[in-house]
C-alpha cells in the first residue's frame, strides 16, 4: 500500500500523544490495558440496578479508594498529599479525573513552568449523575442534609478546577460535552488548539461519566442497553457488530492524554504513544437518539481528507459499535460505503482478510471494556495507538455472526498485522459524529 | 454549654464535611485549610456547628478565628448565657 498524498496536509497535523493514563476496573495503567486487549476477554460483571430488579452487564469502579490508588500510582508524598487534599471527597468522576491527569501529566516530564501554560480539555457532560442522584434523594428525605460544598460537586467545571490544582496546569481550560462523543471532540478540540498556536500543549482529560440508576433505567427502557438474565454471562452480554447485539454495557472509564507537537516530546527525549493526524466531526442537525448513516460517512470522510488520506491507507478501524443494534447497523453501513470495494484504490491493496474480505481490519473496544460514555471516545483512541504500536487488533470473542459480510471484522481470535494507520469512531446522541485518524509515533509512515 | 461540648460537636461536623481524617489530625492548633477544607467546606463545616449548639455568632467573627481552638473559643463566648 502506497499513502495517497492529500491536496493540503499530507500525513496530518504533527501532533503527538506524549502520555496516556487510563482508569477501569480491568485497567490502572496502560499497560494494563495493552494487556486486556491482547487478552481480548470482556470485563464486566453482572451488576444489580439499586431499586430495581434489573441485573446489567457493566464494569464499575464502585468503591474507588483515591488514597489506595494514590499509594500505587504516585511515586512522592508531596504528590500523594495534593490529590487528597484537592480530590480526597470530590465526586466519583472528579477524584477519577485528577488521578488520570496527574499520570499523564507526570509521564510527559513537564516543568512547573511548562505546566502553568497547558491548557486542559474536560471530555463529557453531566458527569457526576449517580452523585446527584443520591443527594436529591436525601434532600427529598431531609433538606438539612443540604451543604454548601455541593456547589463544587454539582457542576462539571469541578473537574477542570481539580485538575488544574493537582497538576499545576494553568492554561487555557475548556470543558467540552458531547455525550458519547465527548472524549473525540476534546481531543480534536486539542489538537487545533495547539496546531493552531493557541496552546503550546493540552492535557485532555476525560473523567468517569456516572450514571444514576434513572438514566440506566430509560437506557433500558429504550431497549438500548443489554441485560444479563438469570443464570448469564455477563461477559458475553454486549456484542458489537453481532447479528444477535442487543445493547450497550456501561463503563466507568477515565483517560488523559498530553497533546503537543510531536517535536516536542522529542525535545524532552519522550517517545509519543502515537500522532493525531486527522480528524472529522459535524452534526446531523435535527435533534433526537438516532444515528444517522450519512452523517458518519462526512465524519469519517472529513477525517481522511483532513490529513490528505485515502479509505485504502487506513489500516484499522476502531469503531465506535456499542452493541445496540440500530448504532452498529447504522454504523457498519457506513464503513462499507467509505470502505467498501468501489473506494477508487481499494483495487491497489494488498490487504485480503481470511474469507476473502478486503479493506482495514474492525474491532469494537466496547466489547471488552464497556461503553465509557463521555471517556470513550478518549480511551479507545489510547486503544487504538496501544493497537498500532504493536501491531495487533484486539479480538472481539462475542461476535461470531457479524451484520455484514462485507466488512473484514477481528472476530474471536487476536489478529497480529502491520499497522500504520487506523481511524477512531465516535457517535453520540443529538446527532454528533466524530472521527480520528490516528498514526504510529515513527513518522516514516503516514 | 461547656468548652467539651462545643469541642465534641465541631471536630464531629469537621470529620462529617471533610471524612478520611486521621485522629492526631484534629486538635486545637490545627487550621481547617490544612485540613483540605475551601470555602464552602468552611462554611458547612461552620453552619453546622453554630445550627447544632443554637448558637448566633456573626459569620464575619469565625472567619477571622484560623485554628480549631479559636473557633471552639469564639463559639463558647457567643454561648448563651445560663
Amino acid at each position: 500500500m502506497s499513502p495517497s498524498p492529500g491536496a493540503d496536509r499530507p500525513y496530518g497535523t504533527g501532533i503527538a500523544v506524549t502520555s496516556a493514563a487510563v482508569l477501569h476496573p480491568a485497567a490502572a495503567t496502560v499497560t494494563e490495558l495493552d494487556r486486556v486487549l491482547r487478552r481480548g476477554d470482556p470485563a464486566l460483571r453482572p451488576t444489580p440496578v439499586p431499586g430495581a430488579e434489573l441485573v446489567v452487564p457493566a464494569a464499575l469502579l464502585d468503591g474507588f479508594d483515591l488514597r489506595s490508588w494514590a499509594g500505587s500510582h504516585c511515586a512522592d508524598q508531596s504528590g500523594r498529599d495534593r490529590l487528597r487534599r484537592v480530590a480526597g471527597r470530590a465526586t466519583l468522576p472528579v477524584r477519577t479525573a485528577c488521578c488520570v491527569a496527574l499520570a499523564a501529566f507526570t509521564a510527559a516530564r513537564l516543568t512547573d513552568a511548562e505546566a502553568r501554560d497547558t491548557s486542559v480539555v474536560i471530555a463529557g457532560n453531566n458527569l457526576a449523575l449517580g452523585h446527584q442522584s443520591r443527594t436529591a434523594a436525601a434532600y427529598a428525605d431531609d433538606p438539612a442534609t443540604v451543604r454548601a460544598g455541593h456547589l463544587l460537586d454539582c457542576f462539571d467545571t469541578d473537574a477542570l478546577g481539580a485538575v488544574g490544582e493537582v497538576t499545576g496546569c494553568g492554561g487555557e481550560g475548556w470543558p467540552i460535552g458531547g455525550s458519547s462523543a465527548a472524549g473525540a471532540l476534546a481531543l480534536i478540540h486539542a489538537t487545533r488548539m495547539v496546531a493552531a498556536g493557541h496552546a503550546p500543549r493540552c492535557l485532555v482529560v476525560a473523567p468517569v461519566n456516572d450514571l444514576s440508576p434513572v438514566e440506566i433505567g430509560a437506557f433500558v427502557k429504550a431497549g438500548a442497553m443489554a441485560r444479563v438474565g438469570a443464570g448469564g454471562d455477563a461477559t458475553a452480554a454486549c456484542r458489537p457488530f453481532d447479528e444477535s447485539h442487543d445493547g450497550i454495557a456501561v463503563a466507568h472509564v477515565a483517560a488523559a492524554v498530553l497533546v503537543e507537537p510531536v517535536a516536542e516530546a522529542h525535545r524532552r527525549g519522550i517517545r509519543p504513544l502515537g500522532r493525531i493526524l486527522g480528524s472529522g466531526t459535524g452534526t446531523d442537525g435535527r435533534r433526537g437518539t438516532r444515528p444517522d448513516t450519512d452523517g458518519q460517512v462526512r465524519a469519517m470522510r472529513g477525517a481522511l481528507s483532513d490529513c490528505g488520506l485515502a479509505p485504502s491507507d487506513i489500516d484499522y478501524v476502531n469503531a465506535h459499535a456499542t452493541g445496540s443494534p440500530i448504532g452498529d447497523d447504522s454504523e457498519a453501513a457506513a464503513l462499507a460505503e467509505v470502505f467498501g470495494t468501489a473506494g477508487p484504490t481499494a483495487a491497489e491493496s494488498t490487504a485480503v482478510g481470511p474469507t476473502g474480505v478486503e479493506g482495514p481490519w474492525v474491532n469494537s473496544t466496547k466489547a471488552l471494556l464497556g461503553h465509557g460514555l463521555g471517556a470513550a471516545g478518549l480511551v479507545e483512541a489510547v486503544a487504538t495507538l496501544l493497537q498500532l504500536a504493536g501491531g495487533y487488533c484486539h479480538a472481539n470473542p462475542r461476535l461470531t455472526k457479524p451484520v455484514r459480510p462485507d466488512l473484514r471484522f477481528v472476530t474471536d481470535t487476536i489478529t497480529r498485522a502491520p499497522l500504520r494507520t487506523a481511524l477512531s469512531n465516535s457517535f453520540a446522541f443529538s446527532g454528533i459524529n466524530a472521527s480520528l485518524v490516528l498514526g504510529r509515533a515513527e513518522e516514516d509512515c503516514p | 454549654m461547656t468548652h467539651d461540648k462545643i469541642w465534641e460537636v465541631l471536630s464531629r461536623h469537621v470529620r462529617d464535611v471533610l471524612g478520611d481524617l486521621q485522629d492526631d489530625e484534629i486538635h486545637p492548633g490545627q487550621n481547617l485549610r490544612d485540613l483540605g477544607a475551601n470555602s464552602l467546606d468552611r462554611m458547612d463545616i461552620l453552619v453546622g456547628t453554630v445550627d447544632e449548639l443554637r448558637l448566633t455568632v456573626p459569620t464575619g467573627a469565625l472567619a477571622a478565628a484560623p485554628t480549631l481552638g479559636g473557633l471552639a473559643e469564639l463559639l463558647h463566648a457567643h454561648r448563651e448565657q445560663p
